[in-house]
């Protein structure tokens, strides 16, 4: 199921942020884990995840290194600031009041 | 996109500073190289640097970008996936350049973001500016209605029998006032500089105390009697019938009237600010003229011809003339004339003029003006000054067809002709140029300062709005408009205060410098009010003390017998005040002090009696006018050559 794409603006971030929790990674592995951790539902256009990660390195949410791999090919990971987790934090209430709510209406999961 | 530029200049262009001043030419921005050297199939290659090419962001950011979507495709491919299927499943790639580059963008420091900003907001200043100067320079003025024509449209309405001009005009150049034909004997002592009809007439003042002046003028009034004649009769007509505009009787080479106005009729110099009033100088020649014949009349002892003289004086005081504030001006200094030398004769010849002349006198000097200012300067006779603002408007303002439109290049250039340097002082946007001495305009500042110019109906509703006040308060005493009279009109704001309001909205300047100076209308106004009702009570004075051998002990012993009811002092709006002085009669207002100084005029700067000095209203022409000490005098029988004695 693919999901909209307005409901998926304000879900990539803190999807993101919650895959980052866990410790750091870089954008192809980010993108595998969105796709096999949400079972496809949140598998985001590639295209879309890097402005992402620009947009959450902007706020100071994530902040990012480049290390060389050992195919001797620079990579970039990302990982979650203490400004990051406090925002995650927030989000996460946020999505339990959220998913709660929808749940008390009728919408399974909830 | 496969080819790489390793060449040395091709570095150093793509080496940032940093390295470059440790000495290497790293070329590490070098975004199509990594991108070449990539390892990466052709397809992908391209994709990558299509990407990063609709980037439009810096080489380092670009740098970045490219290194991070290298490294993605490198782990797609080595996850197993092929190389189309990669660059499919990545998305649309000029999206993708889109969001990356607004990403970046916010990344950027606060420093540049601003920067950007700013440099987004001038480039739509100037955009709107660029339009607002297309629009100024296309602007024209749409002259649609003929203001000239309709204010003529009245007096040409009028009987070709009521209308005085042919007559006046018949007897200028009988008496020798036109411009073109002068008699030296009247103006043989006119500075010459002054040039044309408007100098003063040299003789007009001679007395017999001056043997040789007084038989020069009387020879040259005994010459002309048939023109004075002409002069009473013309001056018994309702109305003046000149008619204005560049074809109207202002243009008469005949009388030495040879342009009557030399702009075009679209022109935004043209149309009723540009009409002449030339007759208003030769009209006043002749009141003085039959001002002197008077005199003359009453040493000949022709009483008959003394109230003749006055007569037609106050009629052409009465006259319609054409409706401006210059021409109602003129006519109440008509009045004043005749009123000072119907003054003159109560004070030093009473003896001359009988009762049935006192009281016909009384009552036609009643019938000067009303009780407000409004009855000398009503809107009717002041339609033109309304009108040539409407008319200044329509050719200074472009037409929208509803009433509206803004301000044109060519109407801001004549309307900065009216302001003249004083512009700069209530300007915030300098029009002015001091170029090589030469007051010039910059296009590029007129249309700035066109937008610092109200709307046509905006300036039009404001004007309207402040000449419907003022002519209001022209029905009302000026003494009800004093800020301590009635706490009810505390609230009506001086003309003083409507002018200030205009030069506040800095938006409403063009109106601030064409609104006629209305507080001196009402100031004279009052003042020629004050001196009738002066001469009425004066006139009674007389009479009363033909009938009983003594003047009154008070005004109200002569009403309502000789006198309806005793006047209210214009000032404190009491009935005004009456003292015997040396055995003569005073009639006097307290004065702008509001206080009973038994008479006593106020001073000078040189020290001598000054006749208007204390007829000031407070408040009403400027909230911060000094209080005169003193008395406004409206009839001092004190004078020489009283001769109290009974009439015949």
């Amino acid at each position: 199921m693919k999901i909209e794409r307005e409901l998926m603006r304000g879900v990539g971030p803190v999807a993101v942020m919650r895959l980052l929790e866990t410790g750091e990674k870089y954008g192809y592995e980010l993108v595998q884990a969105l796709d096999r951790q949400s079972g496809g539902v949140l598998a985001m256009g590639q295209s879309t995840l890097y402005p992402l990660l620009y947009n959450l390195e902007a706020k100071g949410h994530v902040a990012s290194r480049i290390e060389t791999a050992d195919s001797g090919r620079d990579r970039k990971y990302y990982r979650l600031t203490a400004a990051g987790k406090k925002r995650l934090e927030h989000d996460r209430a946020q999505w339990r009041a959220l998913s709660g709510a929808m749940g008390k209406l009728g919408f399974a999961g909830g | 996109m496969t080819d790489t530029n390793t060449g040395r200049l091709h570095r150093l262009r793509y080496t940032p500073l940093r390295d470059l001043l440790r000495g290497r030419a790293s070329g590490r921005l070098d975004w199509r190289n990594r991108i070449a050297e990539s390892g990466l199939p052709p397809a992908v290659r391209s994709a990558v640097a299509r990407i990063v090419r609709s980037m439009r962001l810096s080489r380092g950011e670009k740098c970045d970008v490219a290194t991070e979507l290298i490294a993605h495709f490198a782990d797609g491919l080595n996850a197993g996936v092929d190389a189309d299927t990669l660059v499919r499943d990545f998305g649309d790639e000029r999206t993708t350049a889109r969001l990356i580059r607004r990403a970046k963008w916010r990344q950027r420091p606060l420093v540049w973001q601003a920067w950007t900003y700013a440099l987004r907001a001038a480039a739509v200043l100037a955009a709107i500016y660029a339009v607002l100067f297309v629009r100024f320079l296309i602007g024209r003025p749409a002259v649609s209605v003929d203001y000239v024509a309709r204010l003529n449209a009245s007096t040409e309405s009028v009987a070709a029998d009521d209308r005085a001009w042919p007559l006046y005009r018949q007897a200028i150049l009988s008496l020798g006032l036109a411009a073109s034909r002068r008699d030296p004997t009247l103006f043989e002592r006119v500075n010459e500089t002054e040039g044309g009809d408007s100098g003063y007439i040299q003789i007009i003042d001679a007395t017999p105390a001056d043997p040789a002046g007084w038989r020069t003028l009387t020879a040259w009034l005994d010459a002309h009697q048939d023109g004075l004649a002409v002069v009473r009769k013309a001056a018994a007509r309702p109305e003046v019938g000149f008619i204005l505009g560049p074809s109207g009787s202002a243009l008469d080479p005949e009388l030495g009237w040879t342009a009557a106005s030399t702009a075009p009729a679209d022109d935004p110099g043209g149309g009723v600010i540009a009409v002449l009033v030339p007759h208003l100088t030769p009209k006043r020649h002749m009141v003085n003229l039959l001002t002197a014949d008077a005199r003359y009349a009453l040493e000949q002892n022709r009483v008959d011809r003394w109230p003749d003289d006055i007569e037609a004086i106050l009629n052409m005081g009465d006259q319609r003339d054409t409706p401006m504030a210059i021409s109602q001006i003129v006519a109440v200094g008509h009045y004043e004339v005749a009123f000072q030398e119907v003054a003159a004769v109560l004070r030093t010849k009473p003896h001359l003029l009988s009762d049935r002349q006192l009281i016909a006198l009384a009552h036609r000097i009643s019938r000067v003006g009303g009780d407000t200012a409004a009855s000398l300067f009503s809107p009717n006779r002041l339609a033109a000054e309304r009108m040539m603002i409407y008319d200044l408007v329509q050719r200074t303002f472009t037409d929208d067809g509803h009433g509206d439109g803004r301000i044109t290049r060519a109407g801001l250039q004549k309307l900065a002709q009216f302001f003249g340097p004083a512009i700069k002082s209530y300007r915030d946007v300098d029009i002015y140029l001091p170029l090589f001495g030469i007051e010039t305009y910059d296009l590029m500042e007129e249309s700035a300062t066109s937008l610092t110019v109200a709307s046509r109906r905006e300036l039009l509703d404001a004007y309207d709005r402040l000449m419907d006040e003022t002519e209001a308060d022209l029905t009302v005493p000026r003494r009800e408009l004093a800020p301590d009279s009635d706490p009810e009109r505390l609230s009506r704001r001086s003309f003083a205060d409507r002018r200030h309001d205009l030069w506040v909205d800095k938006k409403l300047w063009p109106l601030s410098g064409l609104i006629p100076g209305y507080e001196r209308i009402a100031v004279t106004a009052e003042r020629l009010l004050g001196t009738r009702d002066g001469l009425v009570v004066a006139i009674a004075l007389e009479l009363h003390r033909r009938r009983h051998g003594q003047y009154p002990a008070t005004l109200e012993a002569m009403t309502p017998t000789l006198l309806p009811r005793v006047p209210l002092d214009r000032i404190d709006g009491r009935p005004v005040r009456y003292r015997l002085i040396d055995g003569r009669p005073v009639v006097y207002s307290v004065g702008d002090d509001g206080d009973d100084d038994a008479a006593r005029r106020p001073v000078d700067r040189n020290g001598n009696a000054d006749l208007y000095g204390a007829a000031q209203w407070p408040g009403a022409t400027h909230p911060k006018q000094p209080v005169t000490e003193g008395d406004w005098v409206l009839f001092d029988g004190r004078g020489t050559n009283a001769e109290p004695s009974a009439a015949p």
